[in-house]
């Protein structure tokens, strides 16, 4: 190796370069040693175990995934370096880590799952309907009729609320790769409802019209956000409950506006994306609320696998009782049902499928024998059209 | 472990750089490091990498002790390839042979691949021959070969490395901060490269490879191609350039792997400057003892194609890999013929164009998981069974990072870098004054811990895995 040419200044620049690299790649290890290693709960999944010295071989063979895998969720500065990664695509690229969010005209968000790995696929078959066949739409048709029977036949009176999300209600804001398979397509619920019986089709809402009314006066889902807050809520359960049902409005809820971080920021760590979200102001006279494990006793171990539960009880002469089965769209919509109905009841079942058979044998029983309500409400996304009417069916039948 | 991983930035570099700077014995440490580096992967491949070291050494200790026997090289060779071929090819030979027979003849055996084995056992293989020859005297000491042998920089992915390569540095080797610097530079280079070009390019990739039949399209399949055109060299050479780079910090000068393959103007040349070490590997113990130009030109196509079949089928048991090292023969031999006087006489662009659209084709054999799906994407490159209307367009994969990964993949293709002793000691300095010496290295340095930070948090990102769609 050759000596540098260049005098003094050079070697101490290349000290220090040396000496910044070694902390850079240092840094991590150090922080984690002095305990700058704070886990972000917005992962939603437990930190993985740090496993215990292995005794067997087997154990040992499995023991540097382990650890692997324990390290890589404590390193020092892990969050502020993650935090790093998604500001420097935003700011450069306007783009996100995660493949399943994708930024539209005028900074709204756009988000789909994966389907088989792939991003948007899901969005623009089941959410736009792209793609989708005459024979699915049929397939769907069959499906959600099915469904809307099977309760029929236990003397229930079952609804079903398909909530049209962002892609659906502003193609116009979407990457022009994404409009054009948004534009111009026969969406699955509207293909679903033109081909149901017209008492079945009177069961089904797809409140479109209402959501993409231009004469609102603020989007119906806030540009930051997948899902709909209590102002698209309100409107939409006021419609439902008021103009499709003629149900009178027992009570009203205060409200309050609060600044909220994006649903979706969990794919964004770092970024603090946000809007100003409606929300009932609680405590509201005479309603009582509950949210969380502890609203359903003796249903405590299937609340804990759904997670998001919710009761609002607010008793009146005459007031109904309401049970909303959902995706993760019921949340935010439950407390403005209180104001038309005594008793609301609200599951999501995204997690349906991890429950045992006991598990949903009580859970059906209790929900559809005991509490009896007077109105299932089946209310999910578009995109869900295709996976929730079968599952219902086949789950809670 | 991955270079590239939480693992290994965070915790295990640091630490052993720290342990062989600063303890004596720092054979032993590099040795224990490059074990436990290994045994990470699954400790029961540990034994196959001791069977290793302790097979070829005692090879080459009968080769030094007992004299010149082309029965112990033999044994020696065998000894290498035999493993290679149970864990590698066994699962593939008995499936073709009940293929062949038209029922399960024979049970196919499913073993996990060792990593890194298709290395060590050609490097097995050259120490023992370069031992026989002559051209290295065997190492005495079982742990400094051993230490050669597992060395954790070039022990999964190369460069392959040979004992006469570093034999004079087991034992003695100086690190200096010029060298220190010269190997963060390079480790720093290959993480980029790997990190923030590779897999950022990799995504449209593996989706595009991974579309149902009929979802292709003319452009999304070339949007593939070329995605994996460059995630290949950038993965594998920025990986090659991070051991490099860790060979300089250890003291060690490894042999260049890459140099800049896709500015090649022939295939010829592209297996000049395309994973020199495995093409030399081939040239030095195959392909010469085959006969090598000598002959006439039926000999010299047959070392042509023997070498390519064994160099497709050496990275990987699949007819896709041994097409495309047919491909790559035949195109060597039809160069050495007519198709290379016409190159030769062709315009310069002519001749980059026909080498790029030629390794193009060829990663399409070499990354398609069949032959038939390789079919796929080569018929949807020609306009073949494409459809007009596929769910996704081909500007669906090609968001603004990925088009920035290839435009900096074009960058680093197109211009030379700095490399080697120009750059590690300013030796055309004579051409410049001090201070634009200075100010060239104040720009590559603060360049470089920009790249260091941005390539840390990608790795850092990879490691946040939400769980989130139950939300939704």
């Amino acid at each position: 190796m050759e000596k540098q040419q260049g005098g003094r200044a050079r070697r101490v620049a290349q000290a220090l370069f040396i000496g910044l690299a070694v902390l850079v790649i240092g840094l991590p290890f150090m922080a984690q040693m002095l305990g700058f290693n704070r886990w972000n709960p917005g992962e939603n999944r437990a930190q993985a175990p740090v496993p215990a010295l292995p005794a067997t071989l087997a154990e040992l063979e499995a023991w540097p995934a382990q650890l692997e895998s324990a390290l890589s969720d404590r390193f020092g500065l892990r969050s502020d370096l993650v935090g790093l990664h998604a500001q420097l695509l935003f700011r450069l690229f306007h783009s996100f880590a995660k493949p399943q969010v994708v930024l539209g005209a005028g900074d709204r968000l756009f988000y789909s799952w994966l389907d088989d790995g792939r991003p948007f696929t899901a969005m623009v078959r089941r959410m736009c309907g792209y793609g989708v066949s005459a024979a699915e739409q049929q397939g769907l048709a069959t499906a959600t009729a099915t469904m809307l029977r099977a309760f029929q036949q236990d003397g229930l009176r079952l609804d079903m609320l398909v909530v049209p999300t962002s892609p659906v209600l502003y193609p116009a804001a979407l990457p022009a790769w994404l409009r054009q398979r948004c534009t111009g397509t026969t969406l699955p619920t509207s293909a679903v409802l033109a081909r149901l019986a017209p008492e079945e089709r009177d069961r089904v809402a797809f409140p479109l019209d209402l959501l993409r009314n231009p004469a609102l006066p603020m989007p119906s889902i806030a540009l930051e956000r997948f899902h709909w807050d209590g102002w698209a809520a309100s409107m939409v359960a006021a419609w439902w409950a008021e103009d499709r049902h003629g149900l009178p409005r027992l009570r009203d809820l205060p409200t309050e506006r609060v600044f909220q971080l994006s649903d979706l920021s969990g794919y964004f760590l770092g970024l603090e994306l946000g809007s100003q979200v409606l929300e009932p102001r609680w405590p509201v006279p005479e309603l009582a609320r509950c949210q969380g494990v502890a609203c359903f006793p003796g249903l405590e171990d299937v609340s804990g696998v759904l997670a998001d539960v919710s009761r609002y009880h607010g008793p009146r002469p005459g007031a109904g009782r309401l049970l909303i089965l959902s995706d993760s769209f019921g949340a935010e919509a439950a407390p403005w049902f209180a104001r038309h109905y005594g008793d609301v009841w609200h599951f999501a079942l995204n997690n349906l499928h991890e429950l045992s058979s006991a598990q949903r044998e009580r859970f059906r029983q209790a929900v559809l024998e005991a509490y009896r309500p007077d109105q299932v409400l089946v209310l999910v996304h578009d995109g869900n059209l295709f996976t929730f009417p079968t599952w219902l069916a086949q789950a809670l039948r | 472990m991955l270079f590239s991983s939480v693992i290994f930035i965070g915790y295990f570099l640091p630490l052993v750089m720290l342990l062989h700077t600063w303890m004596p014995g720092r054979n032993l440490v590099l040795l224990t490091a490059s074990l436990l580096f290994y045994a990470w992967s699954g400790p029961a491949f540990l034994l196959i990498l001791l069977y290793y070291i302790v097979f070829n050494w005692l090879v080459g200790w009968c080769l030094a002790h007992f004299g010149r026997s082309r029965g112990l090289v033999a044994t020696g060779i065998v000894g290498n390839l035999g493993p290679l071929l149970v864990w590698k090819y066994a699962g593939f030979i008995f499936a073709q042979v009940n293929a062949l027979a038209g029922w399960s003849l024979l049970p196919v055996p499913e073993f996990a691949l060792p990593l890194g084995i298709s290395f060590f056992t050609f490097q097995g293989v050259s120490y023992i021959v370069d031992v026989y020859r002559g051209t290295v005297a065997a190492q005495r000491s079982i742990l400094l070969f051993a230490m050669y042998k597992s060395m954790f920089p070039q022990l999964i992915a190369g460069p392959i490395l040979r004992y006469r390569d570093i034999a004079a540095r087991v034992e003695q080797r100086r690190t200096s901060a010029l060298r220190w610097r010269h190997g963060i530079m390079l480790f720093i280079v290959g993480l980029s490269q790997k990190v923030l070009i590779a897999n950022t390019v990799a995504l449209p990739a593996d989706q595009i490879f991974g579309l149902p039949p009929g979802q292709l399209t003319l452009a999304t399949a070339w949007f593939g191609a070329v995605c994996y055109m460059v995630q290949i060299f950038f993965d594998f050479g920025g990986y090659s350039t991070m051991a490099i780079g860790l060979g300089h910090m250890l003291g060690f000068a490894f042999p260049a792997n890459f140099n800049r393959p896709y500015t090649a103007q022939s295939i010829t040349e592209f297996w000049r400057r395309w994973h020199m070490t495995l093409s030399s590997w081939f040239r030095d113990y195959v392909y010469i003892p085959l006969g090598g130009n000598r002959g006439g030109q039926a000999r010299v196509a047959r070392n042509l194609l023997v070498v390519f079949v064994l160099c497709g089928f050496w990275h990987g048991a699949a007819w896709t890999f041994l097409a495309w090292g047919l491909f790559h023969g035949v195109l060597l031999m039809l160069e050495r013929g007519r198709l290379g006087r016409w190159m030769a006489a062709a315009w310069r662009p002519v001749r980059h164009l026909y080498l790029l659209l030629a390794v193009l084709l060829g990663w399409v054999l070499f990354r398609a998981d069949s032959l038939p799906r390789a079919g796929e994407m080569l018929g949807a490159m020609l306009g073949l069974g494409v459809t007009a209307e596929p769910l996704l367009p081909v500007a669906a994969y090609a968001g603004w990072p990925v088009l920035a990964a290839l435009g900096a993949a074009v960058a680093c293709t197109v211009l030379r870098l700095p490399r080697g002793r120009g750059w590690v000691a300013g030796a055309r300095a004579g051409a410049a004054t001090p201070g634009l010496l200075l100010a060239r290295d104040l720009a590559s340095y603060g360049a470089l811990l920009v790249l260091l930070v941005a390539s840390l948090s990608t790795v850092a990102s990879g490691s946040y895995n939400p769980f989130i769609y139950f939300r939704f």
